[in-house]
């Protein structure tokens, strides 16, 4: 009875915490630049049943001994980096990635941490930072006062308009990385990515597509969304369920001596 | 009466284990590649019952009928018939439709797996969320980039150039295989492991699990009723022995 008892709880609690990854989700339907979570379940360890008092036929083929599940654990929580639609803002330090790439910004206590939030301000020193006004892209020239528009193209090249020539000065370029395995990737919170262990170090990334005037939408897709908010409200129920049955039958088994 | 209780126990105990059995599978509805599990029943090998009474040294004892003594869990049998599958977007993820299982390479030995959730690991891999490699018929498949393709007989091509062949396996005996929890099988001696060849590869895709919540309630209830009417013998005996120790065997 026990088993069943955890079985049913141990569906619950991974239930739950599916819940709460979507609703992660469907809050930031409108974040720039947000990739959505996915939940992914797998079930524990089994045991052999065949222990004395259990009616179980015995058997001593490896392959013939019983075995009872012990329920269900989330196995992972993945970040999946879709594209999102591409929105256009006309604003010109705007920026949104196509395809794979970061931006790479650097925080204000030197560390480096990677972006597909392209919602960029001159800060007041003159460098391209995020809307936060403190972290700046890396590695980035400082961009002169006196130029009054910028203009980046598709491969990250900034150059300034100035009024006296109609075509731009070379200021620098905005660099895209990539990892090995995007999904290795720490989320930090304010739409920022630090690389770890598990996504491998960044490279410079030169196949990238940078659109000046868009930004990156967040990749959740809401009607999805809601079919695994059904889904994971009825498997919640059906565990719970479960977990009463186990108590009715336990309840019948301590009522066997009135 | 003794007799009696003790088969009517026997008879609580593997509805006891069947409940097991179904709350595992309910737990795990929303596991990817889960296969359900069924329990089975048999009786105990009958005994003959001989009359009581007969003179002693005579050899010819005369048989009433056969009892049974309760029955027993015999197997608890896995049912690899196919989940339904569902669209994800993400290139990593994988689903077998056929008979097939993922090869997987971990520190205890090979493993199987309809799990295809899969990812890179930090060297660029293709393994599992635990890190565990994916095996192809060449070894492990370096990809190194979320672009890579699968065509329906587990090929790998990364910008259209072929890298290698998953490796998909099949059992002759798949009631010899053995969970081993993480979506992991093992294969035991008996099992037969050989290369599959009834199977496509879908990518963009996971498999769900193939529960039917619906038999599995209706098994959860019967199993409930049938417990409860195991409880009630057990009562019903339990009166009787009360009637001949207290009723019977009184002194007045």
């Amino acid at each position: 009875m026990l088993r069943s008892l955890w079985n049913g709880a141990s569906g619950m609690n991974a239930q739950t915490t599916k819940m709460d990854t979507i609703a992660t989700n469907m809050a930031n339907v409108n974040t720039t630049g947000y990739k959505k979570n996915q939940a992914s379940f797998q079930d524990l360890v089994y045991q052999a049943i065949n222990q004395i008092g259990n009616p179980v036929k015995e058997s001593k083929e490896l392959g013939d001994i019983l075995r009872a599940g012990n329920g269900v654990k989330i196995g992972g929580n993945s970040k999946i980096f879709q594209q999102g639609l591409l929105e256009e803002t006309n604003r010109p330090l705007d920026l949104a990635i196509e395809g794979k790439g970061f931006f790479g910004v650097k925080l204000p206590n030197g560390e480096v941490a990677y972006t597909r939030d392209g919602t960029f301000n001159l800060n007041k020193d003159g460098y391209l930072s995020t809307s936060e006004g403190t972290v700046l892209i890396q590695p980035m020239n400082k961009i002169p006062a006196r130029y009054k528009e910028l203009s980046i193209n598709q491969e990250g090249e900034v150059r300034a308009i100035t009024d006296a020539n109609g075509t731009g000065v070379l200021i620098g370029k905005v660099q895209l990385f990539d990892f090995n395995n995007t999904m290795g990737l720490e989320a930090q919170g304010s739409n920022l990515f630090k690389a770890t262990e598990a996504s491998g170090q960044p490279k410079v990334y030169l196949e990238g597509t940078i659109r000046q005037g868009f930004l990156e939408r967040s990749n959740v897709d809401l009607t999805e969304e809601m079919t695994k908010l059904i889904e994971t409200q009825r498997a919640y129920e059906i565990n719970s369920r479960s977990i009463k049955a186990a108590e009715e039958m336990w309840s019948m088994a301590n009522n066997l001596k009135r | 009466m003794i007799r009696g209780i003790y088969t009517a126990a026997t008879g609580m105990g593997i509805q006891q284990i069947k409940q097991e059995t179904i709350t595992n599978n309910l737990a795990n509805v929303s596991t990817t590649g889960y296969k359900k599990d069924a329990t089975v029943f048999e009786s105990f090998p009958d005994a003959l019952l001989a009359r009581l009474g007969q003179d002693l040294g005579n050899k010819n004892q005369q048989v009433v009928g056969n009892l049974n003594y309760g029955a027993l869990v015999s197997d608890i049998i896995t049912n690899y018939k196919d989940g339904l599958y569902e669209d994800t977007g993400n290139p990593l993820n994988l689903a077998i439709s056929g008979n097939g299982f993922f090869v997987i390479d971990t520190p205890e030995g090979e493993r199987f797996t309809r799990d295809g959730n899969f990812t890179l690991d930090k060297d660029g891999y293709l393994a599992t969320q635990d890190g565990y490699r994916v095996k192809t018929e060449q070894g492990t498949v370096y990809v190194g980039t979320r672009d890579m393709k699968i065509d329906n007989q587990a090929q790998v091509f990364v910008s259209d150039k072929l890298i290698g062949k998953l490796s998909i396996m099949t059992f002759n005996n798949s009631n010899q295989l053995v969970k081993v929890g993480q979506n992991m099988f093992e294969a035991t001696p008996k099992a037969g492991q050989r290369r599959a060849d009834a199977y496509q590869v879908k990518q963009n895709v996971l498999e769900k699990s193939n529960i039917n919540l619906v038999e599995e309630m209706i098994e959860l209830m019967s199993v409930t009723k049938a417990y409860e009417a195991n409880q009630k013998l057990i009562q019903a005996h339990d009166e009787i022995l009360a009637k001949s120790v207290n009723e019977l065997g009184s002194v007045k």
